[in-house]
């Protein structure tokens, strides 16, 4: 038996180290960095990273050490919004298929149809269709996650209902939003929160490939995606511009992974199976 | 007989998702903010020609006349007309066929030859250097952008070692050497995802079949530990691996658009961020109908086919 | 215990298969305790069998496992020892020799068949691979050398069965599969670990006297390890009680089992239910509590592999329980025993039938007032691992039913420390959450959940079957004793005849979804009237040596009074 958040292990605390190490930079980004990162310099074009420009500047000239910063927030508050609007979403028509099951056959129908279509497709389609803005950005990343919250809560309410310390609360009379409340959610709650934070690494990742496809954030936002995306003709002469985004990206996307993998671990060895 | 109505209940839950599919794919269009006929049209059309389009579209007729009418097109082949470039949807995709499905395939059979041993060998030496490599390695992949990968490989293998074509796509019919050489980075670039998926989910399953009583009674038996593993250990964890390879489909998918737009391929990712640039509605719908279908129908195979490996689903 | 290293003696030493000498096994370091086998000797013969007793974390598995030198290591080692098998030093061998030893000199059948198999391989095949893996035999050759085997193990049909899959088979030939396939090259010892604990008591008793009778057709040495006094004293020559990784006594079966030295055998012997009606079990009222009248259940199959497939678990059921007595409900797994104790709580609905408690129709008592139903009637189910949530304290999960009746928040949870206490477990563990207790401290929990309510009627779901003999006698007394000083109606659900003997004033015998026969415990035991009864008493193990001795060795020690508070 090992439960208990007491022991959290290696990987958790990796994930949080890289994790604060980004997030920290990025929310502090108008305190470290001086220049605007929309400011336009053809003076600095192509400036290698120095002293006057700490990660160099780009085609315009742009600070790219105050553009990663500043695509850090960009990319952290889409990935924390897509995560509660996906978790919020799926949590309930999961439960509802859960509970009710009537309605199940035709949730799970529609879960298929949308799991049907390859994710990334959806979400440039989605992009596409609706236009530049943050907000299309976000729905676009968190329809094709949303049936994979439904499955998971759906099961778990499926086999919770089963368990017997359940059963013995009706037993004991307990009425149902009671059990619900007092037995289902919290036994339900750390496999959720654990797809949680893999959905949001997933969404970092994916705002970043919108960003490369040109389907995207808005350009007035600085994110990575666009930074690659813009940097990409001219790699060749200025690869650092590739290089500080993507660097940022991938150590987000680990710290965020590894406590989703460390979480998991200490909250239930078996959750493994469920996810 | 048994088999026959099992197969038949899957093929019928698989008409409904491409149903459900088809009228998500046309509703899209309908959702767009605006008029559907002027977003079909683009906005440098004159009204003339628009309300040709609404005419010819049907858009004056209710949502599901619209739809049925549509519906039945597909059904006969007709995906429409491309806005852009004024050719038959399927035309077009099928002139764009080739390079994908090479891409694909290299992909997916290198994945797979690369993926399973690995990740049979992590899991019987679990915790051993390779586990360890391995589970680094899948931790960084998972966390790096495809496209980012591709720059890598074409920086460090392209521009440094000058080993592969920086870009393009040779076909198979101009030789073998030239198409492999020009195939190799895009494959490796796509198949890391997929690798690394695979070999994970082959580690879990063969680490969980490996505590299973049977490998103990296999053992017991004075079975060596090669055998154990490929006459006992490695069927049994066949299902969930074989799932994954299906599932992982979609992640092909997906990164077939990223792979092609950095290799410059001219497939049909290409022509996915084309349509989606030029916002060419019916060319999109096309595309995300078959590519779903694609997907369906593997997973479907894929389901049927679990008959085949495990006894305990015949009747 | 004083005697940790008796050397179970023999006259003849030369015919010793297997002889175990100062046997220790070190655990990890976060284990409860650092040796799991502390100084073990023992030795079997051939066409002998030696029985290994003990209850769960004695340490018998790992003497097996041990011996087969599949011990999961680097996390369990022998550190010290010596195995010898015909003279020869397992634990000298190279791996490459040990694992030509095993299946060829000492092989082993385990206790899931189930599980056991390969589910993808077909059985002849799995029979099939010792040969394939020791020896040079022809494809038609070792086909046909299985077929014998099969025939040997009296499995019907062979030709056929050796093309069928684990799944197609039952138990009980599961497991001659795999006693087969550790036969198969005619090894020096045989080792069965719990080889009957997953059967139905009718096939153990067919799978007993299979051993038996191999051990002797194959000239083999055998070493059968079992948590049931019953088994060691119906196949055991001899028997080594094991405690603690250590053996506590060991000697002749019916000298250890009838004439204890130790007092921890003697404590044993004590729990064991005998296999007699015992006095003082009739009920004093004769006030109906509950009656299920002709209750039936279908259960259609949902997944899409099985869509409409029908399964009848009950067929017309019927039984009554008045106050004050405890009801036996008997039968072997799946015959709808628990199916039916859960439709007389209302946790599953019948198809049709009728239920009554204390005259009034449920359904409709339920409608006009749910908390007296759930109030009256409680019932404890058999996994006690399964029935607590694991995120809320013991005493949370006591108070909760006292607590929807509307008794004060003060009240429910000194209520819940007084009750602790009496099912024998701290008051000041209150606020300790479940994974913190043994599983027979956690089923003592659940009692005491379900008495707080304070109901008339307790129904108990295989209570005592996931756990050990001095666990169940604890709470078997404990029940007894609630029984006698309140007008308790218990029914007790159980696969143990045995256990029911014990306690219940009545039994009824339940069959594929049927009561075939339900009568008073005495004359059901002296005169049953079904075909299907008679072997279900017939097939209980260890009956000769536990009817004969029984009363004469209760007397010797003192019962528990109560459950004891250790575990």
């Amino acid at each position: 038996m090992r439960r208990g958040s007491s022991r959290m292990n290696s990987s958790y605390w990796m994930g949080a180290v890289l994790l604060g190490a980004v997030l920290v930079p990025s929310l502090l980004a108008p305190w470290l960095s001086s220049a605007d990162p929309l400011l336009i310099e053809p003076f600095s074009r192509f400036a290698q990273p120095g002293p006057e420009h700490l990660f160099g500047a780009d085609a315009l000239g742009r600070d790219v050490f105050s553009r990663t910063l500043y695509g850090g927030q960009t990319s952290l508050v889409v990935g924390a919004v897509v995560t509660l609007v996906t978790v919020a979403l799926g949590a309930t028509i999961g439960a509802t298929s859960g509970f009710f099951r009537p309605l199940d056959a035709v949730v799970m129908r529609i879960m298929d149809g949308l799991m049907a279509i390859p994710g990334l497709l959806l979400a440039i389609a989605l992009a596409a269709t609706f236009g530049n803005s943050l907000m299309t950005v976000v729905v676009a990343i968190a329809t094709p996650e949303v049936p994979r919250v439904v499955r998971l809560v759906r099961s778990l309410v499926l086999s919770l209902r089963e368990e017997l310390y359940v059963m013995a609360a009706v037993a004991v009379a307990t009425p149902r939003p009671v059990i619900i409340k007092r037995h289902i959610v919290p036994n339900a709650l750390p496999a959720l929160v654990v797809l949680a934070t893999y959905i949001c690494a997933a969404a970092i990742l994916t705002e970043a490939t919108l960003g490369f496809l040109g389907v995207g954030v808005p350009p007035e936002y600085p994110s990575w995606g666009n930074m690659i995306a813009e940097a990409r003709i001219s790699f060749q002469v200025a690869p650092w511009l590739i290089l500080f985004p993507s660097l940022f990206l991938t150590i987000t996307v680990l710290g965020v992974n590894l406590l989703g993998d460390g979480l998991r671990d200490s909250l239930d060895p078996k959750l493994a199976e469920k996810i | 007989m048994a088999f026959a109505v099992f197969a038949a209940r899957r093929l019928a839950s698989m008409i409904w998702v491409m149903l459900f599919v088809a009228l998500f794919v046309f509703s899209l269009l309908y959702l767009a903010p605006g008029d559907a006929a002027t977003v079909i049209a683009g906005e440098d059309t004159s009204p003339e020609d628009v309300e040709r389009i609404r005419k010819g579209l049907g858009l004056d007729q209710p949502f599901h006349q619209q739809f049925l009418i549509w519906l039945g097109n597909i059904l006969q082949g007709d995906f429409g007309i491309s806005i852009f470039s004024n050719i038959p949807v399927l035309e077009l995709i099928g002139q764009r066929l080739d390079p994908t499905i090479s891409l694909t395939l290299t992909t997916i059979i290198f994945s797979t030859l690369v993926a399973v041993p690995f990740g049979v060998i992590a899991a019987w030496r679990s915790g051993s250097l390779i586990d360890r490599s391995l589970m680094l390695f899948s931790a960084i992949c998972f966390a790096m952008p495809a496209f980012v990968l591709g720059y890598c490989l074409i920086l460090l293998l392209s521009l440094q070692l000058d080993l592969f074509p920086v870009q393009g796509f040779v076909p198979i019919s101009d030789g073998i050497g030239p198409f492999l050489l020009a195939i190799t980075l895009p494959t490796l670039m796509l198949g890391t995802v997929y690798i690394v998926l695979i070999a994970r989910i082959t580690r879990a399953t063969v680490m969980d079949v490996l505590n299973e009583d049977y490998i103990r009674t296999a053992r017991s038996r004075g079975l060596s530990e090669r055998e154990v593993l490929i006459r006992h250990a490695l069927p049994n964890a066949a299902v969930p691996i074989v799932t994954v390879i299906g599932l992982g489909f979609a992640l092909i998918i997906g990164g077939v658009v990223i792979t092609e737009t950095v290799f410059n391929i001219p497939g049909i990712g290409r022509l996915t961020v084309d349509a989606i640039n030029k916002r060419d509605y019916p060319l999109i719908q096309g595309i995300i109908i078959l590519t779903s279908a694609v997907y369906v129908i593997i997973n479907t195979i894929i389901d049927i086919l679990y008959v085949y490996i495990d006894p305990r689903i015949r009747l | 215990m004083g005697a940790a290293k008796s050397v179970a003696t023999l006259p003849d030493t030369v015919n010793k298969a297997l002889e175990v000498e100062n046997l220790t096994v070190t655990l990890p370091p976060d284990a409860e305790r650092r040796l799991a086998v502390d100084d073990v000797s023992f030795s079997v013969a051939r066409n002998e069998i030696l029985c290994l007793l003990g209850e769960s974390g004695s340490g018998k598995s790992i003497i097996a496992l041990a011996i087969m030198g599949l011990l999961p290591r680097p996390v369990v080692n022998v550190r010290s020892g010596r195995i010898g098998l015909n003279g020869q030093d397992l634990l000298a061998l190279s791996p490459r020799r040990m694992r030509q030893m095993r299946g060829q000199q000492v092989s082993m059948v385990f206790q899931e068949p189930m599980t056991a198999l390969n589910p993808l391989l077909p059985v002849g095949d799995q029979i099939s691979e010792v040969l394939r893996t020791h020896t040079k035999l022809r494809k038609k050759e070792r086909r046909d050398r299985v077929l014998t085997l099969m025939d040997d193990m009296q499995l019907p049909d062979c030709e056929r069965l050796y093309a069928a899959y684990p799944h197609q088979l039952s138990g009980g030939q599961q497991q001659r599969v795999m006693i087969a396939s550790a036969l198969a090259l005619e090894p020096a010892l045989l080792i069965a670990d719990e080889p009957t604990t997953a059967l139905d008591v009718t096939t153990q008793a067919r799978i007993l006297s299979l051993i038996r009778k191999v051990c002797v057709d194959y000239n083999a040495a055998v070493l059968l390890i079992t948590h049931d006094v019953g088994v060691a004293a119906e196949v055991g020559d001899r028997v080594a009680v094991l405690r603690y990784g250590r053996v506590v006594e060991s000697g002749p079966t019916r000298s250890v089992l009838e004439s204890p030295a130790q007092d921890y055998t003697r404590m044993l012997m004590a729990s064991v239910p005998r296999f007699q009606p015992r006095t003082g079990n009739q009920p004093h009222h004769y006030r109906l509590l509950i009656e299920a009248r002709d209750i039936s259940k279908t259960y259609v199959g949902r997944s899409l592999s099985a869509k409409g497939r029908q399964v009848q678990a009950l067929r017309d059921a019927s039984l009554q329980v008045y106050e004050g007595e405890i009801v036996g409900l008997v039968g072997e797994s799946g015959c709808g025993k628990s199916t039916l104790a859960r439709i007389i709580a209302n946790l599953e609905q019948s198809d049709h039938g009728e239920i009554r408690f204390r005259g009034e129709e449920t359904k409709a008592l339920i409608a006009r007032d749910n908390r007296a139903f759930r109030k009256g009637l409680q019932i404890v189910f058999q996994d006690p691992y399964r029935s607590l949530n694991p995120r809320r304290s013991i005493g949370q999960s006591i108070v909760e039913g006292p607590l929807n009746m509307g008794v004060s928040s003060q009240e429910a949870w000194e209520g819940a420390r007084a009750i602790l206490e009496d099912v024998g477990i701290d008051a000041r563990a209150v606020t300790r959450f479940p994974h913190e207790f043994s599983g027979g401290q956690r089923q003592r929990i659940c009692i005491a959940r379900a008495l707080a309510m304070q109901p008339a009627l307790l129904i108990a779901d295989e209570i005592v079957s996931a756990l050990d003999v001095s666990v169940q006698a604890q709470i078997l007394n404990f029940l007894r004793e609630i029984r006698d000083r309140s007008d308790l109606g218990v029914l007790f659900v159980t696969h143990d005849l045995r256990v029911a003997a014990e306690i219940c004033s009545r039994i009824a015998v339940m069959r594929s979804g049927e009561i075939v026969e339900m009568q008073e415990t005495q004359s059901l035991f002296e005169s049953p009237q079904q075909d299907y009864t008679r072997s279900l008493l017939n097939a209980v193990p260890g009956k000769a040596l536990l009817e004969g001795t029984a009363i004469e060795l209760v007397d010797q020690t003192d019962r528990p009074a109560s459950c004891a508070k250790a575990d």
